[in-house]
Formats: C-alpha cells, sequence, structure tokens
C-alpha cells in the first residue's frame, strides 16, 4: 500500500510543516514586484495610473481636511449642549452595573475568552446558536482535534447534561452524548482526551472486537433500490449477497419451549406473540410461549418467577458489565466474575448444551467447543477471519484446530 | 454584478437510495472543496488562472503563476438547514459549523537568461469535503426496525446468540463480532432485547412487534467531520507561456456520527412498545494522492489541465451499538431491556477514490474582466473497497461498479476588476455519481468582493448551496428512505500577505 501508518504520516507532516515554516522565514528575501504583472500573475498591471490617482485622491481629501482643522471643527448636531451637566437623578443605578467609579455589587468573572466554552456552566442554550467554531489542530486525530467537540451545539438537544455522570441521558428523543465521550481505541491512537473519559474507564483490550468482516448486513441488503424498497423473505434468503457465511449455523434440531435452562434462577415472561412473516400479515396465535432468562446481576439466590416480581411493574435492566473487564466467553465456570447474564435460549435438548472446559490446563483439541455434534450444525470455530472462508471452514467444523485460546 | 447571486435552485429530489457502504464511497469520493473567499465566490473555477492559493489543490501549476510570494488564511462559517422528508413528513434541522484554509506559496524568480522563468513551491490546505450535518428523520412508516434484525438473524444460530449462565453480553457479542460478524451481532441486539423471539418449529426467529397501523419513526443523524487535504505543492513556468506543477496530496479523514433510530406507537395490542436503536460510527484514516497539471497562456485566454490520481485511503471504522426496547408481558407487566455491550467493532479496510481530471479556460478581457471555467471528470464507478481478505468488499465493489457512473461537474466564476476593488460571482454544479439519477447533487451560487491593498489582500464571499439526496435508514430491512435537502449559507473571509 501507498500509505504509511497514520501516526508516522502525521508525525512526518509536523516535521514537514514545521521545516517548510523555517524555510520561509529565513530564505532568500522576495524580489520586488514585477512592473508587468499583478501579483498574483493573473492580470496584467495597470494599477500605475490608478494608483496614482487614488493616491491624489488621499492627496486632496488631506488637504481638504487639513483646511477644515485650521477652520475650527464642525460638530455635528447630535452632540446637545443642553445637557452639558449631569444631575444625579440621570443615574439609575442598576444593582450589578456599577456606575464608573463605583464598586460593583456582583462580579462577573468571565472564566474564559471564548464564550463557547462556557457552555457547561449552564447556560441554556437555544435553538440555532450561531457561533463560530474555529478548531484547531484536526490535521492531527488523536492529538487535539476532540477539543472541538465537548462544546460543540447541543442547543436544540433534549435534556443536555453538563457534566455526563451518567453515560446515556435517556431523552427519548435527541442526541444521546456528544461526540467526545467515547472513547475510542485505534491504531489512530486512543481517543481518551476528554476530562470525562474515566466514567467508562476503558482500559483494556477487552472493548474491541476487530471485526473480520465488513459493516453492514450481509442479508437483504438493499444497495440500490432504484426507489422502491425491496425486503426480503424472512427464510431461506441468505444467498442475496455474496456473503454466504451465515447460512452454516442454523440448528436443524428444535428446540423445546417451556424448559428453563439449569440455573434457578428463572424469570417467566410470557408475551402474546405475534409470528410475522415477512409478509406482514399473520395470524396473531397466542402461543403463550415461556421464556426463561436468568436475572441480572444475581448469582445464586433470590430466584424470581413471574409471581413475585409482578410487584414491581417497570423492570430496567442494563445488560452490561462496565466493572467486569473480561471478556470472550470464560472458560471458567466461577459465577463470581459476572455480574450480569443476559438472554438465554431455552434449549433443553442436547443440541444446545455447551461444554466447557478450560483452555490453561487442556490440549487444544479438547479445549475446544463443539456444539450440537450433529452434521447439520454450526460449531463455534473461531476459524480464519475472513467472513468466506470462516463459513467453509465452520461447516466442515475442524474444531479440534479452533479452541477457546485462539480467539482474541 | 448580479451574476449568479441568490440563483437558488429548487431541484427534483433524485429517485435512489443506497445502503451506507454506497453513501460512504460517495462521501469520500466528492470533493466539495472550502476553499479561500475569491475561489469560492468565482465558484472554484480556478483550473486555468492559477494564482490562488486554494487553487493549487486544483492545478498544481497554479503555484507557479503568482509573480509574489504569498501566506493567506480564511475562516468559513457555515449554516445549515437541513430539511427531511419522510412518509409526507417535514423535518427541519439548523446547525452550524466553521471551517479554515491556509496557504503559502514562495516564488523565486530567474532574473537571468533559461528557459526555467521562476518555480514556486507552496503549500494549501483545505477542507476538500465536510461532513458537517443534523438531520431528524421522522414519520410513521409501515415496515419497523425489526425487519433489519430479522433479515440479520437469518441464518444465525440461537446457541450462539444466547447468553450463558456464566457468560456476559459484552463478552458473547465480543466474541460474536470477532468470529461471526455484523449480521450475528445484529440478531444478538435484537435477541436480547426481546425484539426476536425464537421459534424453534421454524427454526427461524420472529419478532415481537406488531405493527399492521404503523409505527412511528424517528431518525436522527449527527455527524461531525471532514475530509482535509494538504497539498504539497512545487511548480515552475517554462519560457513564458507554459505553466506545470506536481502535488503531493495527504488526505486527512474523520467522521463521527451518531446514528439513532427510535420507534414507538406500536399496534397496542403489541408486545414490543417502544425501540431505541443506536449506532456510534467513527471513521478515520489517512489518503495519500498525486497531482499533476498544466497552465498555457496564449494572449489573453488560458488553458488548464489537471490530473489526479485516486486517492488512495486507509481507514478504520469504529463501530459502539446499544439497544434499547420496551415490552409488556400478556401479564400487564413493563420491561425495559437494554443491551449495551460497550464493545468497539473495529473494521479496517482500505478505500481508492476515483481519479480527476479538470479541463479549463479562462479569458481576461481588457485586462478587467475575468470569465473561468473548469470541467472535472470523475468516474465514481471506480471507487473501490479493499480489505486483507479479498472477498469481503467483493459485492459492495460489484454494486458500486453497477450503480455508480462517470460524472461531470463545473465551475463557473467571473470578476470584474475596477482598480483595487474586484465583484466576483461564481456557479457551481455538481451532479450526482448514480447512474439513475440526472439531477445534480449539489449546486452552489457565490458572490464575493474583494479589496487589494499594495502587499495584501482582503476578500470576502458569499455563498449558497443546494444539495439534495437520499437516505437510506438502514441497508437491509427497513430500507425505506427520506430525501434530504441540505440548504447551507457561508460566509468566508481571507486575508492573504504578499511579500
Amino acid at each position: 500500500m501507498l500509505i504509511m501508518p497514520s501516526t508516522k504520516l502525521n508525525s512526518n507532516l509536523n516535521l514537514l510543516i514545521f521545516t517548510f515554516i523555517l524555510l520561509v522565514a529565513n530564505g532568500c528575501g522576495s524580489f520586488s514586484s514585477s512592473s508587468l504583472v499583478s501579483a498574483d500573475g493573473i492580470y496584467g498591471n495597470n494599477n500605475k495610473e490608478t494608483q496614482s490617482s487614488s493616491s491624489k485622491y488621499y492627496e486632496n481629501y488631506f488637504k481638504e481636511k487639513s483646511l477644515e482643522m485650521e477652520n475650527g471643527f464642525i460638530f455635528s448636531d447630535s452632540i446637545n449642549l443642553d445637557s452639558d451637566f449631569i444631575t444625579s437623578n440621570d443615574i439609575n443605578y442598576s444593582s450589578n452595573k456599577a456606575a464608573w467609579g463605583d464598586i460593583p455589587d456582583t462580579i462577573d468573572y468571565v472564566i474564559d475568552y471564548f464564550p463557547y466554552r462556557n457552555r457547561y456552566f449552564g447556560f441554556g442554550y437555544g435553538y440555532g446558536y450561531f457561533g463560530m467554531y474555529p478548531y484547531y489542530g484536526n490535521w492531527y486525530p488523536g492529538y487535539s482535534y476532540y477539543s472541538m467537540r465537548n462544546w460543540y451545539r447541543y442547543g436544540w438537544m433534549y435534556g443536555y447534561y453538563p457534566f455526563y455522570y451518567d453515560f446515556y441521558p435517556y431523552g427519548w428523543w435527541g442526541r444521546t452524548m456528544p461526540f467526545g465521550y467515547r472513547n475510542r481505541y485505534s491504531k489512530y491512537g486512543t481517543y481518551v482526551n476528554s476530562p470525562y473519559n474515566n466514567f467508562l474507564n476503558r482500559n483494556a483490550n477487552g472493548n474491541i472486537s476487530y471485526n473480520s468482516g465488513k459493516r453492514g448486513s450481509s442479508s437483504g441488503v438493499v444497495v440500490y433500490g432504484n426507489g422502491k424498497t425491496t425486503t426480503t423473505s424472512n427464510s431461506n434468503s441468505g444467498n442475496v449477497s455474496g456473503v454466504t457465511y451465515y447460512n452454516v449455523g442454523r440448528s436443524s434440531t428444535s428446540q423445546d419451549d417451556n424448559i428453563g435452562v439449569d440455573n434457578n434462577d428463572i424469570r417467566i415472561r410470557t408475551y402474546k406473540d405475534f409470528v410475522k412473516n415477512n409478509s406482514g400479515v399473520k395470524n396473531n396465535v397466542e402461543r403463550n410461549r415461556i421464556y426463561s432468562r436468568p436475572e441480572m446481576g444475581v448469582g445464586n439466590s433470590n430466584s424470581r418467577s413471574s409471581a413475585n416480581s409482578s410487584d414491581i411493574d417497570n423492570k430496567r435492566r442494563y445488560y452490561s458489565n462496565p466493572s467486569n473487564l473480561g471478556n470472550g466467553r470464560p472458560a471458567s465456570s466461577s459465577q463470581s466474575s459476572w455480574g450480569l447474564s443476559g438472554r438465554n435460549s431455552n434449549s433443553s435438548s442436547s443440541s444446545g448444551v455447551r461444554s466447557y472446559s478450560n483452555p490453561g490446563s487442556s490440549s487444544s483439541s479438547s479445549s475446544s467447543r463443539s456444539y450440537n455434534s450433529s452434521s447439520s450444525t454450526y460449531s463455534r470455530s473461531s476459524g480464519p477471519p475472513t467472513m468466506g472462508s470462516s463459513s467453509r471452514s465452520s461447516s466442515s467444523s475442524s474444531v479440534g484446530s479452533s479452541g477457546r485460546g485462539s480467539r482474541q | 454584478m448580479k451574476l449568479y447571486f441568490y440563483l437558488i435552485l429548487f431541484l427534483i429530489t433524485p429517485l435512489f437510495q443506497f445502503s451506507q457502504n454506497i453513501s460512504d464511497a460517495i462521501s469520500l469520493s466528492i470533493e466539495n472543496e472550502n476553499g479561500n473567499a475569491r475561489y469560492m465566490s468565482m465558484g472554484g473555477a480556478f483550473g486555468a488562472l492559477g494564482g490562488n492559493l486554494s487553487a493549487i489543490s486544483k492545478n498544481p501549476a497554479s503555484g507557479a503563476v503568482f509573480e509574489l510570494s504569498r501566506f493567506g488564511g480564511s475562516l468559513i462559517a457555515n449554516s445549515n438547514s437541513t430539511q427531511a422528508f419522510y412518509k409526507s413528513n417535514v423535518e427541519k434541522i439548523n446547525s452550524n459549523n466553521a471551517n479554515y484554509q491556509a496557504g503559502l506559496i514562495y516564488v523565486f524568480k530567474n532574473y537571468g537568461d533559461g528557459n526555467l522563468n521562476k518555480f514556486s513551491i507552496g503549500l494549501n490546505f483545505q477542507s476538500q469535503n465536510n461532513f458537517n450535518e443534523e438531520v431528524k428523520i421522522s414519520g410513521r412508516g409501515n415496515i419497523s426496525i425489526d425487519k433489519f434484525f430479522l433479515n440479520n438473524s437469518i441464518g444465525i444460530n440461537i446457541n450462539n446468540i444466547s447468553v450463558g449462565s456464566n457468560e456476559s453480553v459484552r463478552g458473547v457479542y465480543k466474541w460474536l463480532g470477532d468470529n461471526i460478524g455484523y449480521s450475528a451481532q445484529q440478531a444478538f441486539l435484537g435477541y436480547q432485547s426481546y425484539l426476536l423471539n425464537y421459534d424453534s418449529d421454524n427454526n427461524s426467529f420472529y419478532s415481537l412487534a406488531k405493527y399492521d397501523n404503523g409505527v412511528d419513526q424517528e431518525n436522527f443523524i449527527f455527524s461531525e467531520g471532514h475530509n482535509n487535504m494538504a497539498s504539497f505543492n512545487i511548480s515552475w513556468q517554462y519560457r513564458s507561456n507554459l505553466y506545470m506543477g506536481l502535488n503531493f496530496n495527504f488526505h486527512d479523514i474523520l467522521i463521527e456520527k451518531e446514528l439513532r433510530h427510535i420507534e414507538s406507537n406500536f399496534d397496542s395490542d403489541s408486545a414490543i412498545t417502544n425501540i431505541d436503536f443506536r449506532n456510534y460510527l467513527t471513521t478515520v484514516g489517512n489518503g495519500l494522492s498525486l497531482q499533476g497539471g498544466f497552465i498555457y497562456k496564449i494572449g489573453s485566454i488560458r488553458l488548464g489541465l489537471s490530473y489526479k490520481t485516486p486517492t488512495y485511503f486507509t481507514l478504520e471504522d469504529n463501530l459502539d451499538q446499544y439497544m434499547e426496547t420496551s415490552s409488556i408481558d400478556i401479564d400487564g407487566n413493563t420491561y425495559t431491556d437494554i443491551v449495551d455491550p460497550r464493545i468497539t467493532n473495529i473494521y479496517e479496510y482500505d478505500f481508492k477514490s476515483p481519479s480527476k481530471l479538470t479541463i479549463s479556460g479562462a479569458a481576461v478581457i481588457n485586462n478587467m474582466i475575468l470569465l473561468s471555467f473548469d470541467i472535472i471528470s470523475k468516474n465514481y464507478a471506480k471507487t473501490k473497497f479493499s480489505h486483507q481478505f479479498e472477498d469481503v468488499y467483493l459485492e459492495l465493489n460489484n454494486a458500486l461498479a453497477r450503480n455508480l457512473n462517470s460524472v461531470l461537474d463545473y465551475n463557473f466564476g467571473a470578476e470584474l476588476k475596477l482598480g483595487e476593488l474586484s465583484l466576483r460571482g461564481g456557479y457551481k454544479i455538481l451532479n450526482s455519481p448514480y447512474k439513475v439519477v440526472n439531477t445534480n447533487y449539489f449546486n452552489s451560487s457565490s458572490f464575493g468582493l474583494g479589496y487589494n491593498f499594495n502587499s495584501s489582500t482582503i476578500d470576502l464571499a458569499l455563498v449558497n448551496s443546494n444539495t439534495d439526496y437520499n437516505y437510506q435508514l438502514f441497508d437491509s430491512g427497513l430500507t425505506e428512505s427520506a430525501s434530504i435537502n441540505d440548504k447551507k449559507a457561508n460566509i468566508i473571509l481571507s486575508y492573504n500577505i504578499i511579500f
């Protein structure tokens, strides 16, 4: 590739610019203007005449002004000599605007020269704040570009918080957070310069998933709809795009609806089901499926059912575990390292059973996970990262070579 | 001098849709530069003129046209008014941002004999495109975001997107990204948020949302960013009439987007009552291109030719996702499920933007009136994504070649010089890169003033522009699109020091 790594590029660019300026500053002096063309080289030069005429203009102008001076000042009408002195009645003292020489009641501190910096100090910025935002240093990503982020135009946003203690303000519309509040990890540097960066404390590489594929859906993609919207069918349409990795993993075994998983921590939810096909119209069968799901944050006690949870009407559940920087699917089954867990499938048949083993203590072949050894199921092999080949290899499921340890 | 001033065209909205990735390709390829005031007020038509710092980035031979060295900078204030039409509903949002330009040229003149009359070295830094935009789209649609998740869930194994008793949401989400990919992660978000349920009889997922009577949708785009370019220029004048130059162009890309999609007001008996799906996308990277150009002078006529190689970008996308749903079960209990893995998905890829050929002509009449035009040819079908694993972007590249077109863009400019004062006007058209769209993507009309002091110039420009495009909400499932009309007013103030 033609491109060198960007950090190098940027530092080199700094150097280049710097030397360039030095060169200019210390360089040879300029030459006198050509009398034939204009400075930009576009027009020919007939400036001589205009210049002399303009200088004559100023000559006449100043001559006239000096004559005026000799004859005394000419007052304009706006100065009314009658109101030459002022009585105290004419002065209105406002509480915080002192007259000249007085001590003001209150002092307005200008916290920063630039008014936009003060944006976080409680100003209610209205819709349509017209400001100038000269931002600096954008040429150097990761260095100072964030400086433009934190004070930037959230005037119309709902529920803007001056200090982002809460990661996500739950405004039901509008923007959730300014750009500067997210930390990003990349080869272009870690953008952690925001003073608010400690809210997430993302200090481990565990927050990154290096996606091997492209960003974007791989099924039913409407790249170009020609004015029409097409929705692909809900099943068997996996060959819409060239990427076919997803075709492999469909489990052929049926799963039982009603049986919960093996922990005692089950919440039963029953939804009214509307099985929608892509046709959109479908039976409103009430299937009364029962789904189980482990309660969040509870490892071992406090089993809940819908009966005892009905006293709380709104359960807001947050499926994230910031304190748990571990990632991946752990080999150890120690409950204590996992605060929250998510939704589990109610797999009861042998197809859904996962066997975990410890990659550290076992050979690679035994540390591999295999799901559902029947031939048609997907095995979680980490495989080569390209999606196409991943699909192929996962279908052949060379499980032994792709153990847990090879991930991350 | 009312040439083209406030000539605002209301265009028919183009009938096209595109996936996120095609629009990515276009936004990286389209160059709608923010130059200095003189350049902008003349519609950027400087390819045959040269003698302007921003013109260096258009035609590298421009640097040799200067008779004197100069240093200049510009501040560009931009006011956007963005209208989004969706489902017979209109939303309008105003936003403001700023940009800048800076350039330096140093001229060395040969006072003796020889064919090389003079040479210049220079640098111009400006934004080739900016991504500062805020859009709000809202309306009542017939297709919900659940189709997006359903399409992505095709073929996904239920076991893979389930979270075991000793697993975490973020762990599984990360594992899916590392090993399976984007679609599996979307299926995971849909399933974990209870938007999708699994039907074991059919081995497929289905949605718990019911919206036979439509659903209220709000879609927000908050975007900031730039495609800045630094052109390192060397140029020379051969004898008296031929100017030549070379540029090394370094691009710097930074795009930050928050894409938020909210749905509410489902059917009254729908299990799902609210959906809030958020994508935080950052694109960073660098690009490099080379550029060469000529300007030839025949009497008062000037001709220009400039070629810019494809720009080779190395880019990285960082994507954070967040999903929140509200639901109600048959007992009337309400739940709010938030799936916030806090994992940044990183996608590394390369991108090649199309090459650019600029043909220009200009005439100086009576040493007082200047007329100039540029015709810019770009073949957008040659844009190409690439990846260390070839296959990943194969389909997308085919789609790019299929759907994008070779287009001609036009710049026109005029200047009237009254002594030291200059009046300027310009017009600029960028055509849509899409094959079936014949209307303009962008057009602007501009007006400007300049005053030339002996050793400095000050210039002011006002530019009114109009951008029309269609924005497709998602690349799969919910592929409805809104037509966006973005009206911009730019004020550019430039100061140049001649030395």
